[in-house]
């Protein structure tokens, strides 16, 4: 089996809020790159990405939130709908433009090639291993993303080198294992212990994550780091 | 007795046929119903002989029963409010699946998928 007809079974999950300067290239680029089942969850954006992405790309799924419910609901809309056309493989994909291409291709060569590995999480912080490059990252984003790594292991017990890290590609059918409850950024660390919980085979790749003053602009900050574990404390209490 | 204390004891005693209708009504559960019965029960005692306050400050090591009583309703309206804010929460999660099963209802609908038909 080609590449091509392979990345046919490949749904690319992208999750959208007020994207509308970087999701073109992002879209652009998968479309370029034979990926064709794209599905964009825009979560109430505010500004004009329904209208570029409906008027400008009409074979892209376009799925719209009408209340913005955050990027782990985004995620599990997209995934669900995903699952049911019949995703062989689900990727978890950044509308801004971080994320890169080729590691979508990797880490589905990865799957392939490996029957027993399901899920394949991206890591910023691991070395070449020839599947993949380490990502260059601004030194203060290095520090707040260590001192996650170094609370999930220590706190929430799950041991990845990169648990912010929002690449993931899964088989689809581990779906219903995988499946998640927080609505906005404590889905990451959630993910990560359903996979440690249900014992779901994975593989950390590294990822190339490219930054930008916009994106870290829009990216996470140190005082989120509170309201993920609050709400992963929460969720335990439900 | 002062008339305070009848006020607050009428009290007591509608909190209690309210919560044993709610209970009956199975709009609480009986966990629930048993802890505040239980509060109320507590508050008869303290409403009809006071004196048992200071004895349980002291015993707290707080001072004045007056206090004690300040500081366990200070806990006690923490835990409400937590309650309250679980509840919240719970909604919300309640919420997003609403969202998200129409997202996808509207695509199915839209583009009349023929996976779906």
């Amino acid at each position: 089996m080609n590449n091509k007809s392979i990345y046919k079974a490949v749904y690319i999950v992208i999750p959208a809020y007020n994207e509308e300067t970087r999701i073109a290239n992002v879209l652009d680029n998968l479309l370029a790159n034979s990926f064709s089942n794209i599905i964009v969850v825009d979560d109430e954006s505010k500004d004009n990405t329904a209208s570029l992405i409906k008027n400008n790309y009409p074979n892209i799924i376009y799925l719209k939130h009408f209340i913005n419910r955050g990027q782990g609901t985004a995620l599990r809309t997209g995934s669900l709908l995903a699952w049911q056309l019949g995703a062989k493989y689900i990727v978890h994909f950044d509308a801004d433009g971080q994320m890169s291409v080729e590691d979508i291709k990797k880490a589905i060569e990865i799957l392939e090639n490996n029957e027993d590995i399901e899920i394949i999480l991206g890591s910023r912080f691991l070395t070449n291993d020839n599947i993949g490059q380490k990502s260059e990252m601004p030194i203060k984003r290095r520090i707040l993303l260590w001192g996650a790594s170094i609370f999930s292991k220590y706190i929430l017990n799950i041991d990845y080198s990169d648990p912010q890290n929002g690449f993931r590609v899964f088989r689809a059918n581990i779906l219903p294992k995988l499946w998640w409850n927080n609505d906005r950024m404590a889905h990451c660390s959630e993910i990560l212990q359903v996979i440690k919980k249900n014992k779901l085979k994975y593989k950390e790749m590294p990822v190339n994550i490219i930054y930008t003053d916009e994106t870290l602009e829009k990216g996470q900050k140190a005082k989120d780091a509170f309201k993920i574990v609050w709400d992963l404390f929460i969720n335990k209490l439900l | 007795m002062v008339l305070m204390q009848y006020i607050l004891i009428l009290v007591a005693v509608l909190s209690t046929l309210w919560i044993v209708y709610l209970f009956k009504k199975n709009k609480i559960q009986f966990l629930t119903a048993f802890f505040i019965l239980f509060l109320i029960l507590f508050f008869l005692v303290i409403v009809y002989n006071p004196d048992i306050s200071n004895y349980l400050a002291n015993w707290f090591g707080v001072g004045r029963g007056a206090d004690f009583l300040m500081y366990l309703s200070i806990l006690f309206l923490f835990f409400i409010n937590f309650k309250l804010y679980l509840r919240v929460v719970k909604l919300d999660k309640q919420i997003s699946k609403i969202v998200s099963y129409y997202a996808i209802e509207e695509f199915k609908s839209q583009y009349k998928n023929d996976k779906f038909q």
